[in-house]
Formats: structure tokens, C-alpha cells, sequence
């Protein structure tokens, strides 16, 4: 259980407690207390501060409805982390913008040459991962969770999980790759 | 010890990822592959190139709002907990979540104004698009064709009325719903409604006359 005190006072386990019993107004602190760890993440999810905004809100609200079902297997943040990917999943689903776990179109290499990242063209190669792809790369580079942990969030292996993760990075590798470096894809 | 055909049945497997339909490979696939990375210098992504692109996206730091942003938001959760009906009894579960919970509605809970259920305002604002319809064709009926500006509608100002209904509906919601028919021409133009040069302006309209249009079309947002 993260036990994290920003406020000095409470650790989440005792807020969800205090939620769990009626003390409805305790949970704003929870709400403080990752709503902007829960947008970054939306924002880098789905690519839009609108939608992420709507992630968030979703996210905590559920995440209230939902209290009694959280075990304390995992931390809060976590938990309330996997409510908002599934939220972002199901925003992309409805909108017919789902990349799944099948093949992404290979972008273009960017125009630009040289070796610099650009950050838009970086920002949408990531944007154009397959979700699992997209999640295991943020959570893991953004948020710097264990393997373990980003399973368990994506809703596989921890095996499954690095190996996204990795395969991720390689695409990225490969699309960013200037065009005069191009050696094939691997 | 890593041999060149591990590798090369390493790649397999993750072009075999990107192949199409959703067939990850097996828990033992997966697991041998995460291995390999971990003793395979040559597939690992220590290279300088990956350590770029890791670089790159710590980099891509989400932009992220002031802090007024953050504590109107905050403010908004809350108000939509504070008259959450209690824990446990919503339990209309859609993937593990409940439905009705975007943050369109934390912007009506948070205007603090009535506001319909989803459903019901659809309702209201598919009903609406009927009736105004209906009464159109029967005008339309009665005068052979379509009213001029000259020809009073029965409902004088409903063009205002009626396109702020228009926006309260969910198109998209609609247009899946078992229902989208009632909206099958929402657009107001389509129903034939009279030239809005010839209309009554909403604001000018007195308070009891709105009550009346809101109880033909429910509340709008213009409307409060």
C-alpha cells in the first residue's frame, strides 16, 4: 500500500478506510493526491488534454463507486492507474480509435534527417503503438513501475509485459530511425 | 547460451506479435522471450538508438495544466461524489465501469442545474425533434408546402428552442441507440422549420413562456 503522507497526515490505506465508513470528503485528498499523476498519464495515453481530462474525472469517480472493491493488494495509485486505462480503452474503443494488439502501419520516417528526436514526431509514433505497446512504454519510462506491477495493469504477464515493452521501444527505434540509417526492420 | 537462432526465433515471435488479429504468443513464448532480452545483447535495448528513443519519451512530458485547472477539477469530482447515491448501489457495470459517468455530467452537476438523466434527455430531445416534426408536417399539410416566412408556426421562437434541444442530445449515443430514428432528421432545417429572421428571440421571451417551451423540450442549456 503506497503510504505516501504529501499532507502529512494520512496514508491511503487510512483514507480508504475512512471512505469505505461514510467519510465521503476524505477522498478529495486521494483525489489531490493523484489526479495530476492520473491526467499525465491519460494525456500520454490518449493524446489529448480534453480527453484525459475526461479519463480523470471518469477515473475517480468510478474509483469512489468502486471503493469497497479495492483489496490493497496494490497500491491506490495503481489501482486507480488500471481504472484509468481501461477508461482510455474504452474512450478509444468508442471512438473507433482502438489499436490493438495487431499491426501498426510503420509511419513514415520523419523528413527530417539527423539524428535529434523530434518531440511532435516522437509524441505520435508513441500515439500509434498498439495500446499494450503504449502502456508498457509509459508506464514503464513515465512512471517507472515494475514489470511486475505493469502487467498487472495491462492485464498480462510480467513476462508479457517487458516484452511489450521492449517491442515498443524497437518500433520507435525503427520509425525514428533517419532514413539514410535505415537498416531494415528487425 | 544465446546462439544466433534464438534470435532469429526471437524475432519471429514479435513479428508474429505484429502479424494481425490479437494472437500474443504463449505464456512460454513470452516468458522465453523475456528472457533472451535480458541475456541477449543484441536483441536487449541497451543499444545507443533505443536509449534515444527512452530518452525521447521521458522527454515527452505531458504538458500539464496550472494548478486552477487542477483544483477545478478536483472540485468537480467531488461535487459528483458529494451526490453520489451511496457506495455499492450503482452496480450497472460496463466493462467494470458504470455508464453515465463522463465528465458531460460532471459539467451539469458542477452548473448545479437540473439535469436529465442521459437517457431521459435523449428522450426529451428525440420527442422534441418529433413533435416539432410532426407539427411541421401537418403545416405543411395544411398550407400545401412549405411555410413561408409570411406563415406564423404554431410555435413562433421554436427554432431557438429547438436547436438548443438539438445540442443537448447526444448524436453520438443516438445514432447507437435502438431509438435513432426519433432523430432521424434532428437537423432543424430538415424538419422545415419557418426562417429564423422571422423568430422571437429566446431572450426576449417572457419567464412563463419558457416554462412552457421547457416542458415541451426540456431544459436547455441557455435556458438554466
Amino acid at each position: 500500500m503506497d503510504s505516501s503522507k504529501p499532507d502529512g497526515t494520512l496514508d491511503d490505506s487510512e483514507i480508504v478506510a475512512r471512505v469505505r465508513s461514510g467519510e465521503r470528503e476524505v477522498f478529495g485528498i486521494l483525489v489531490e493526491r493523484y489526479q495530476k499523476m492520473v491526467f499525465a498519464l491519460a494525456q500520454r495515453m490518449t493524446g489529448s488534454p480534453e480527453e484525459a481530462q475526461d479519463v480523470v474525472q471518469t477515473s475517480f469517480l468510478n474509483a469512489f463507486r468502486q471503493i469497497g472493491n479495492f483489496r490493497g493488494d496494490a497500491s491506490f495509485k495503481t489501482w486507480v492507474y488500471g481504472i484509468a486505462l481501461n477508461e482510455c480503452r474504452m474512450l478509444h474503443r468508442k471512438s473507433g480509435r482502438t489499436v490493438a494488439m495487431d499491426s501498426v502501419a510503420e509511419p513514415a520516417a520523419p523528413k527530417t534527417g539527423g539524428h535529434a528526436l523530434d518531440r511532435l514526431v516522437l509524441g505520435k509514433f508513441v500515439g500509434r503503438l498498439p495500446e499494450k505497446q503504449k502502456a508498457a512504454l509509459v508506464l514503464r519510462i513515465c512512471d517507472d513501475l515494475p514489470f511486475r506491477e505493469i502487467g498487472e495493469l495491462i492485464g498480462t504477464s510480467e513476462a508479457s509485459a517487458k516484452v511489450n515493452y521492449f517491442h515498443a521501444v524497437k518500433k520507435l527505434r525503427n520509425w525514428v530511425k533517419p532514413e539514410n540509417d535505415e537498416g531494415g526492420r528487425s | 547460451m544465446r546462439t544466433r537462432d534464438d534470435c532469429r526465433r526471437f524475432a519471429g515471435l514479435l513479428d508474429r506479435m505484429d502479424a494481425g488479429g490479437h494472437a500474443e504468443p504463449s505464456a512460454a513464448d513470452l516468458e522465453s522471450m523475456a528472457l533472451h532480452l535480458e541475456s541477449c545483447a543484441v536483441c536487449g535495448v541497451a543499444d545507443d538508438a533505443s536509449q534515444s528513443v527512452i530518452e525521447g519519451v521521458r522527454d515527452l512530458e505531458a504538458e500539464l495544466p496550472g494548478d486552477e485547472f487542477f483544483s477545478s477539477m478536483a472540485g468537480q469530482i467531488m461535487e459528483a461524489v458529494r451526490t453520489e447515491p451511496g457506495l455499492g448501489r450503482e452496480s450497472t457495470v460496463r466493462g467494470g465501469l458504470r455508464r453515465g459517468s463522463r465528465a458531460s455530467d460532471f459539467a451539469h452537476r458542477s452548473a448545479g442545474r437540473r439535469t436529465p438523466h442521459p437517457r431521459r434527455r435523449r428522450m426529451v430531445g428525440g420527442a422534441a425533434a418529433l413533435a416539432a416534426g410532426l407539427a411541421l408536417l401537418v403545416t405543411s399539410f395544411l398550407t400545401g408546402g412549405r411555410p413561408s416566412g409570411q406563415q406564423r408556426e404554431p410555435f413562433s421562437g421554436s427554432t431557438e428552442v429547438a436547436s438548443v434541444s438539438v445540442v443537448d442530445i447526444d448524436v453520438d449515443e443516438l445514432i447507437s441507440s435502438d431509438d435513432a430514428w426519433l432523430i432521424a432528421s434532428y437537423d432543424i432545417f430538415d424538419l422545415g422549420m419557418v426562417d429564423s429572421t422571422d423568430q422571437v428571440e429566446v431572450e426576449k421571451m417572457s419567464d412563463s413562456e419558457l416554462d412552457a417551451l421547457e416542458g415541451i423540450f426540456g431544459a436547455a442549456p441557455s435556458l438554466g
